[in-house]
């Protein structure tokens, strides 16, 4: 307290205020997660890695845990803190790596919040993936699972093979079924 | 004075005093005022209404503790959330893309409980607001005839009560329960991030606005929309939250808010001029993305200090005298020299001779703006380009002291803008885009992409060029071809010049380009600055010309007004 404070306390011309702190319960592993990915973000050095090398980094460093479908979801609510953040626009490869290690079946990202769209959705996926937004480019490469998009989807390719023996979902309708394309 | 308006001021007092006096206006009474209180942005007053004290009267409170907490809370809509237009736009914006038209309730609602979070929390407003909620909770269940209202009444003032950990006392239903644990997830706190928390919020109590007939203005009993708010914001108040606001989004948001706010406000886009004298016809010039950029920069500051130079100057002086020949001055004539007769040759005149001096003037050098926009720079259409905004902000600070602005932007070809002050064509032509002067090495994105074996036959090249043009190609898949022919930079030798250029480097000929920048008479300073970091081969060449190589783009502003600054102070 400075000597003014104490001075204003004496004569009885500041009188001092309790505060309680906020309680606001959050999930452990959500911290761990956002710790994790700001680490990978932070580390990603796009002129000397491939994706392949930025996923695998995502998962073999930082994604070791098992992390359940719900903490997942929670963590893309929690994206809008990282948004602008360069190279953001990769984050579907660390939410990948986040999905495929977790002993979970089906996953549900949100993106509807975000104003900059998710690019590798879905990569390598073999689970069910349903996103509700719009999700970037790349979405379901080297998918063998269902990923299902309420939103825009945008593919990257009109070659089936490219989506393996994937199901990819737009806004309900199936776009993508074991190397057909019904766009 | 009537005994309701002095309590009305003596309210007012004692909730400015627990704000520490915030520099407010007094309250204006009303009979039937909007939601009962509330706070103009505009004007910066609280208004109360007179029927809403006699609501609560009849609820059992009295009338200055009605006054008091109701000053609590309305102040807290100036102090603490959303305290002011940048914030209301940002997320009034955000609430609306995500809830429609059911943005204005929840963002209201929101902001109630950021507000009664934080007076719940504090030891002098902790009574009052709880017995002003509660009782905001039994007008629900007398006057309104909405469960999914009353619920909503309902769970927020068990939230506060979860805040002081106090017991409800009876049975909660299972539903209000369930959401009661995900609200207590929510950071309400003012310095929390408010697009998480109103997100989270939304997604809480949106299916219960379901039911709710005629949205909005029939949660409570009416709010201040802020459509409202942004359509009666001054013209100033509006730039001035762009301003803000644009520091915090990227373009394409940015766009997305100003056509908002000018469609709230049924205004016109404002359009600047088109068309620019260049020699290159495919440089793509984009208005919108022009504006975007000449908006940007005025969030940075300008270097505009001019400073005594020393400057070479002639006076002329009589050296003597001469012959007068026929094409000479008649004016310096001496006749008495030949008799009185003027004769070609033989008269002699006085011989004029300009001498070299020092002198000292507020002379600055101009600009010229080196910008590569080939295929591995951000196109600035596109995404927030730093090179393309280091250049403007450049431009924006001579422009401010009254010099020429000269600019190159080039690819595998160069586009010149000879020097002018035309300040819109000056951003029209830095933040153009080319985009060319670099090829994709398919083979190695396709080992990226993991194609199957047959699919580099099929690929679409058309993507894999736009995928290129946005960044998405990794920059080592990316083969660069971008030469700067330095005679574009004669055109600029009439002038004394300032040279920035920006650039990711691996230009083919860029010892030729700092040896020519070096050799150059009429330069004063030459900064180069390289958005990509760890090449050995870039350094400082020499006295005039300074490279600064940056590992992160976003340093570039920072780094043109150093540099900007270095040229007038150096």
């Amino acid at each position: 307290m400075s000597n003014l404070e104490k001075y204003l306390k004496l004569i009885g011309k500041q009188e001092e205020v309790k505060e309680r702190e906020i309680t606001v319960i959050r999930n452990p592993n959500l911290e761990k997660i956002c710790r994790s990915y700001e680490k990978w973000l932070g580390s990603l050095r796009i002129e000397r890695q491939d994706w392949k090398d930025l996923y695998d980094h995502a998962l073999k460093t930082y994604s070791k845990k098992e992390y359940t479908s719900k903490d997942i979801e929670d963590f893309s609510v929690e994206l809008l803190k990282y948004k602008g953040k360069k190279h953001f626009e990769k984050t579907g490869l660390f939410l990948s790596a986040l999905i495929n290690s977790s002993k979970d079946k089906e996953f549900t990202i949100l993106t509807e919040h975000l104003a900059q769209r998710i690019n590798f959705i879905g990569y390598c996926n073999k689970k069910i993936v349903n996103v509700k937004g719009n999700v970037g480019n790349y979405v379901g490469l080297s998918n063998k699972g269902t990923i299902s998009v309420k939103g825009k989807i945008k593919l990257l390719s009109k070659d089936a093979n490219y989506y393996q023996t994937s199901k990819i979902y737009e806004k309900g309708k199936l776009i993508v079924s074991n190397r057909r394309i019904m766009k | 004075m009537s005994n309701l308006e002095d309590l009305v001021y003596d309210g007012w007092e004692k909730s400015k005093k627990k704000a520490h006096h915030p520099c407010l206006r007094n309250p204006e009474i009303g009979e039937e005022t909007l939601g009962g209180a509330y706070f103009d942005f505009i004007k910066g007053i609280v208004q109360i209404g007179k029927k809403h004290i006699a609501e609560f009267e009849e609820l059992g409170l009295a009338k200055d503790e009605i006054i008091e907490g109701t000053f609590d809370h309305e102040i807290g809509h100036y102090m603490i959330f959303p305290k002011n237009l940048t914030t209301l736009i940002l997320l009034g914006h955000f609430a609306e893309k995500i809830f429609k038209e059911k943005a204005n309730v929840i963002l209201n609602t929101y902001g109630d409980m950021v507000v009664d979070t934080y007076n719940v929390l504090k030891e002098n407003t902790q009574k009052i607001v709880l017995s002003l909620r509660e009782a905001t909770v039994k007008y629900f269940e007398e006057k309104i005839q909405s469960e999914p209202l009353r619920k909503i009444r309902f769970l927020n003032l068990l939230y506060l009560y979860k805040q002081v950990k106090r017991e409800f006392g009876r049975k909660i239903d299972k539903d209000i329960a369930s959401r009661l644990e995900k609200m207590i997830e929510i950071d309400f706190s003012r310095n929390a991030n408010h697009e998480i928390g109103l997100y989270k919020y939304g997604e809480l109590i949106k299916d219960l606005l379901e039911e709710v007939p005629q949205m909005p203005g029939t949660y409570g009993r009416g709010e201040q929309l802020y459509q409202e708010i942004i359509k009666q914001a001054s013209k100033e108040q509006i730039e001035e939250a762009l301003r803000e606001i644009i520091k915090k989004v990227g373009k394409r948001t940015y766009e997305e808010i100003e056509k908002w706010i000018r469609d709230i406000r049924e205004e016109k886009m404002r359009k600047i001029v088109h068309g620019i004298g260049t020699d290159a016809s495919e440089l793509i010039f984009n208005e919108d993305t022009a504006n975007y950029y000449r908006e940007l920069s005025k969030a940075y500051p300008l270097v505009s200090t001019r400073v005594p130079r020393e400057t070479e100057k002639t006076k002329e002086i009589i050296s003597g005298t001469e012959k007068w020949r026929i094409d000479k001055d008649i004016s310096f004539i001496l006749p008495s020299s030949s008799g009185g007769r003027i004769l070609p040759g033989i008269t002699k005149a006085i011989k004029i001779k300009e001498k070299p001096r020092k002198t000292v003037e507020y002379k600055e050098p101009n600009a010229l703006i080196i910008i590569d926009t080939s295929g591995s720079m951000p196109d600035p259409s596109y995404e927030k380009s730093y090179a393309t905004l280091g250049s403007c902000l450049v431009a924006n600070s001579y422009h401010a002291r009254g010099n020429y602005i000269g600019g190159i932007n080039f690819d595998a070809r160069a586009s010149i803008m000879p020097f002018t002050r035309n300040i819109d064509e000056i951003f029209l032509f830095l933040t153009a885009y080319k985009g060319g002067g670099t090829a994709v090495d398919i083979e190695l994105v396709k080992k990226m992409l993991e194609f199957p074996e047959d699919f580099l036959e099929r690929i679409d090249f058309k993507r894999i060029r736009e995928y290129a043009k946005s960044g998405l190609i990794p920059k080592n898949a990316i083969r660069k071809n971008v030469t700067l022919e330095t005679k574009a930079i004669e055109a600029f030798k009439d002038k004394k010049i300032d040279v920035y250029m920006f650039s990711d480097g691996d230009i083919a000929n860029q010892e030729e380009v700092l040896e020519y920048l070096s050799s150059l008479s009429n330069l004063n300073r030459a900064a180069i600055i390289l958005t990509s970091g760890e090449r050995e081969s870039y350094r400082a060449y020499s006295e005039k010309v300074q490279i600064t190589t940056l590992n992160n783009e976003e340093d570039i502003p920072g780094i043109a007004i150093k540099e900007i600054s270095r040229s007038v102070y150096d």
